[in-house]
């Protein structure tokens, strides 16, 4: 937000003000009943138009820790506006792809061997490598060398008193990262010895420098060094992805990062694999120059604080659990004299200083908080997390153990654990986000009878819960049509007819609407489902809200 | 009206985020793809129902929350602009010089009782000798200049701290109420009859130049030796109704208007079984001293000895910390023939209930039983509640707790690298409403043996 934001602010406070009050008391926020198009779903976002090469844009460090942990939550206070639905989901409630995202898990059948090397373009790094300048940014040792085929990559090192830490979590997480859909630099994990070492004599580097980079990095084991070489991007850089608003000198980008499901579902993915270190400075825009084309791409960076790296390097066990600074937790904590037990303050480091302090039994999914408040994760709805949700449940423990594999843990046992933690935190990222909504999926529709299936109930097959459906259907306005259904839970897939009177007063638009009810917990929201057709045979499925 | 209605139009977009409200009617072609400046979400219409509560919170908010955007905006840019690393790399060339060994530091103390005291300490330091000054100025008649030259190799090729300290302080609106637990009362306050106050201001000049020599015998255990001589001279204001001269008997004082010089040398030690890491933890610390005061140009002998031990008990967690403390502080006057000064007597400076700068108890036996509870509040911030008592009396048999002054407080501190930086304090007591706040890179707590 620059000055002139303000000004155009206070602007429009200054002229508009009494209208301005009324308009918030006429209209507020209120329920939305949605009529969808009779039309394909949008699968891919055109945002790849050839642009003039954006400005840099800086990362306002101070300010941006200011504004994230004290300004905003301060002014938020205040503001009472309901969140808007994600503008970069499509009428099937999913997100098509574009200069953030492509479908991978979830959308096609990824195997264990492409997420491990989906991401890879040039392949493992070949020595000898030379150091061509230092690493002036973040708090992980590194430098920045080129291989033998010229490919430039960042070399980061993990921290002595966590060996292995960095280097395997920035392995798993990055390929994660890749299989959730994100944009992501190609990350591998190098072992070197020293004598596949140089020094560009053009660097101004020493080999004092690199030794004092050796000292501050973990030791190295039978002389080999441990480190991530992430390969440099190509194109223009552009610095951080700004998380709300929009680039304003890039005409593909037209809507407010805060408001793209993409952005907002980092909270589950944050969550499932303790990325509490999300911020936009761990962001990065690129112009890609495609022949004469040229458009910006947005990457996510920088995985290897994922798990228990993060907490393990600034010893805070509260992280993943506790933002860094928070107005009601501060007051929260001294109106109640800090008698209340903090959940991580249950959290301990494991055995293996690869780990650090990664765990599934203390961590819970809703209450999961990144470091820095990240505006986007603040505002995800369930929509936006249940959508993650249906990504993370394509991931299985062949896919995890592949990954693990991979990553090389120093530690004997601390490859398993990291797998089973995985799994746990799964089960509890997916039963939580599943529990927010009601996970309905259609399956299709044959003269009337639709059948659906529960996601839920599909992904944990449990047969001792008891499950209802409470069926409705609706116009286009809400409104019931005829009396519904309540369908006892079997099996994760059921299906019923559509009565002929709901579709006689549908006029052309069938709202069908399905809430779960658990165990006797029903959902905070139904599933809806809008069809479009004239007859029982004609009825075809245009939108989805979850 | 036209200028209005536009307004309100922009407004409404801002409010509510209209965007994909307004391109609804686009469609995707066949293929899917859509350009996304048109809506993707396939929408064709939304019918809204207001949410007037929603609504109504938000104009009846809406004035504190633009003020709240705008100041804070504001001071946002304000701190951007001030953390720019151009200007950090000229305020570091403005405070530092020298690759950082040599520079400067602001501080400032907020206390409701007094005037407020900013002050600036300047630092040389290198790998095994720091020298500093540091200058605190309220007013004219109240300011503190203090050198100190400090040998502590940081290699640990040379055993010793040794620290040399040269001080010069004005001091004004120092208050003093006399001598004993009730003091209006005790004959050896002498006040003047006509006395119409309960305590008289004062002021005093001091220099004061120490040797302390240390030894880190354990991580744990530091064991002390201090010598110091000093002069001091206690004046009464020349204006005023509660001037020293108009509420004691100045003569029977003796010293008061006189250069009083001293040595004192003691030997100190302190154990504390945390170390910087667990210093939020449980754990106990104890420390003592025994020292000998003698005058210069007069016949003042006198013994000073005392002890303060605090246990720091965990509850809940390592964190949670209950931490009941004890502070003596003694005199035992070795000349019954001279009269000590009333500047001499044991302090209570743990005593939180009043500034350090009013005399508010003295004796020969000085206690601050103290119980406090610390919190954290968040990764940087901790909160205290605290009561503390202060009780002295003339021998260890007449101990009374009837008139002792008492204070509970609450406060919080902001710590950086195990290290207070800042730190809030609201305390209420028999002596009124203290408020203290206090930032700056010199947050010292008053030393034990400021009276040295």
């Amino acid at each position: 937000m620059a000055l002139n934001d303000l000004m155009k602010q206070m602007r429009i406070i200054s002229t508009g003000f009494i209208p301005f009050i009324l308009g918030m008391f006429i209209i507020g926020c209120g329920s939305h009943a949605v009529r969808f198009l009779d039309a394909p779903p949008v699968t891919v976002e055109d945002d790849k138009h050839s642009v003039p090469p954006p400005e840099k844009m800086d990362f306002e460090k101070v300010y941006y820790y200011y504004n994230n942990l004290m300004r905003r939550p301060l002014v938020d206070t205040f503001d009472f506006k309901a969140t808007p639905r994600s503008q970069d989901v499509n009428s099937m409630d999913d997100v098509p792809a574009s200069t953030w995202y492509t479908p991978r898990l979830g959308y096609r059948d990824v195997s264990p061997d492409e997420l491990l090397h989906g991401v890879e373009t040039v392949g493992y790094p070949e020595p000898p490598y030379t150091v061509v300048r230092a690493k002036t940014s973040g708090s992980n040792p590194g430098f920045f060398a080129v291989d033998s085929r010229g490919h430039t990559y960042l070399v980061k090192f993990d921290p002595p008193e966590f060996p292995g830490i960095g280097s395997s979590t920035a392995l798993v997480v990055n390929r994660l990262f890749w299989g959730f859909g994100y944009n992501v630099p190609e990350d591998y994990l190098v072992f070197f010895r020293a004598e596949d070492l140089q020094i560009n004599p053009e660097s101004k580097l020493t080999e004092e420098s690199i030794e004092a980079v050796f000292h501050r990095a973990a030791a190295p084991v039978n002389n080999t060094h441990r480190c991530t070489f992430s390969l440099f991007l190509k194109g223009k850089i552009l610095g951080p992805t700004a998380e709300n608003g929009v680039r304003e000198d890039d005409p593909n980008d037209s809507i407010d990062h805060e408001n793209r499901r993409t952005m907002r579902a980092m909270r589950i993915f944050g969550a499932f694999t303790n990325h509490a270190d999300i911020r936009i400075d761990n962001s990065l825009d690129v112009y890609h120059e495609d022949s004469e084309d040229g458009y910006v791409v947005h990457y996510l960076l920088d995985f290897g604080e994922a798990f228990g790296g993060h907490g393990a390097e600034h010893d805070w066990m509260w992280d993943g659990f506790s933002h860094y600074f928070n107005f009601g937790q501060v007051w929260g904590n001294y109106l109640t004299l800090g008698l209340k037990v903090q959940t991580w303050e249950n959290v301990e480091y494991t055995r293996w200083k690869s780990v650090g302090a990664f765990e599934a039994a203390q961590f819970n999914p809703a209450t999961w908080r990144e470091t820095y408040q990240f505006l986007p994760a603040r505002i995800s709805r369930r929509d936006d997390n249940y959508w993650a949700a249906k990504i993370i449940s394509a991931l299985t423990e062949e896919h995890i153990r592949t990954l693990v594999n991979a990553a090389h843990y120093p530690e004997p046992e601390a490859g398993d654990y990291i797998v089973n933690t995985l799994m746990e935190r799964r089960r509890k990222t997916l039963e939580y986000c599943y529990s927010e909504v009601s996970p309905i999926e259609f399956v299709g529709i044959e003269d009337g009878i639709i059948t659906f299936v529960d996601v839920q109930k599909e992904v944990f097959d449990n047969a001792d819960e008891n499950v209802r459906y409470e069926v409705s259907f609706r116009d286009d306005r809400g409104k019931e049509l005829t009396s519904g259904l309540s369908l006892a839970g079997q099996d994760a897939e059921f299906r019923f007819l559509i009565p002929d009177d709901a579709i006689d007063k549908a006029n052309d638009y069938l709202r069908v609407d399905i809430l779960v009810n658990r165990d006797g917990r029903k959902a905070p929201s139904e599933a809806q489902f809008h069809f479009r057709g004239e007859s029982r045979e004609a009825l075809h499925l245009v939108g989805v809200i979850h | 009206m036209k200028k209005t209605l536009t307004s309100l139009s922009i407004c409404l977009i801002y409010i509510f985020n209209l965007s994909t409200a307004l391109a609804l009617d686009e469609s995707p072609d066949s293929t899917g793809i859509v350009n996304s400046t048109v809506s993707i979400s396939g929408i064709e219409s939304l019918a809204h129902s207001p949410n007037y509560f929603r609504g109504g919170l938000n104009a009846l908010f809406f004035v504190p929350r633009e003020t709240i955007s705008g100041a804070t905006y504001l001071l946002g840019r304000g701190l951007y602009a001030a953390t720019k690393p151009e200007v950090i790399e000229y305020i570091e060339g403005f405070l530092f010089f020298y690759e950082k060994r040599l520079g400067w530091y602001p501080s400032a103390e907020l206390d409701s009782e007094f005037r407020p005291e900013v002050g600036v300490k300047v630092f040389y330091r290198s790998d095994i000798l720091g020298a500093s000054f540091q200058g605190k100025y309220a007013n004219s008649d109240r300011w503190r200049q203090r050198v100190k030259l400090r040998l502590d190799d940081k290699y640990k090729a040379f055993p010793w701290k040794i620290s040399i300290t040269g001080e010069k302080a004005e001091e004004d609106d120092r208050i003093y109420y006399g001598i004993g637990n009730d003091p209006s009362n005790d004959p050896r306050s002498r006040f003047l009859k006509t006395a119409e106050h309960e305590n008289a201001v004062y002021k005093q000049d001091r220099r004061k130049l120490q040797l302390l020599v240390s030894k880190q015998i354990s991580p744990c255990f530091e064991l002390s030796l201090t010598s110091l001589y000093r002069e001091r001279e206690v004046i009464s204001p020349s204006e005023g109704d509660n001037r020293l001269d108009h509420v004691f008997d100045v003569p029977a004082l003796e010293f008061v208007g006189q250069n009083v010089k001293m040595t004192y040398s003691e030997i100190s030690a302190r154990y504390d079984s945390r170390n910087l890491k667990q210093i939020k933890s449980g754990g106990y610390s104890a420390s003592g001293y025994f020292g000998y005061s003698g005058g210069v140009d007069n016949d003042i002998s006198f013994l000073r000895s005392g002890f303060d031990f605090s246990l720091f008990i965990p509850v809940l967690r390592h964190n949670r910390l209950i931490v009941p403390s004890l502070t003596l502080n003694a005199l035992e006057n070795l000349n019954d023939e001279a009269v000590i000064p009333f500047t001499e007597y044991p302090r209570h400076l743990n005593f939180r209930g009043v500034s350090s700068r009013r005399l508010l108890r003295l004796d020969n036996y000085s206690f601050v039983p103290s119980l406090e509870y610390r919190w954290p509040l968040t990764y940087t911030l901790t909160g205290y509640l605290f009561t503390d008592f202060l009780i002295v009396s003339e021998t260890l048999d007449e101990v009374e707790i009837d008139k002792a002054p008492w204070a509970f407080g609450t406060g919080m501190t902001l710590q950086i690298h195990h290290a207070d930086v800042a730190g809030f304090q609201a305390v209420y007591g028999s002596e009124g409403i203290r408020v203290t706040i206090l930032f700056g890179s010199s947050f010292d707590k008053p030393e034990r043996c400021e009276w040295r």
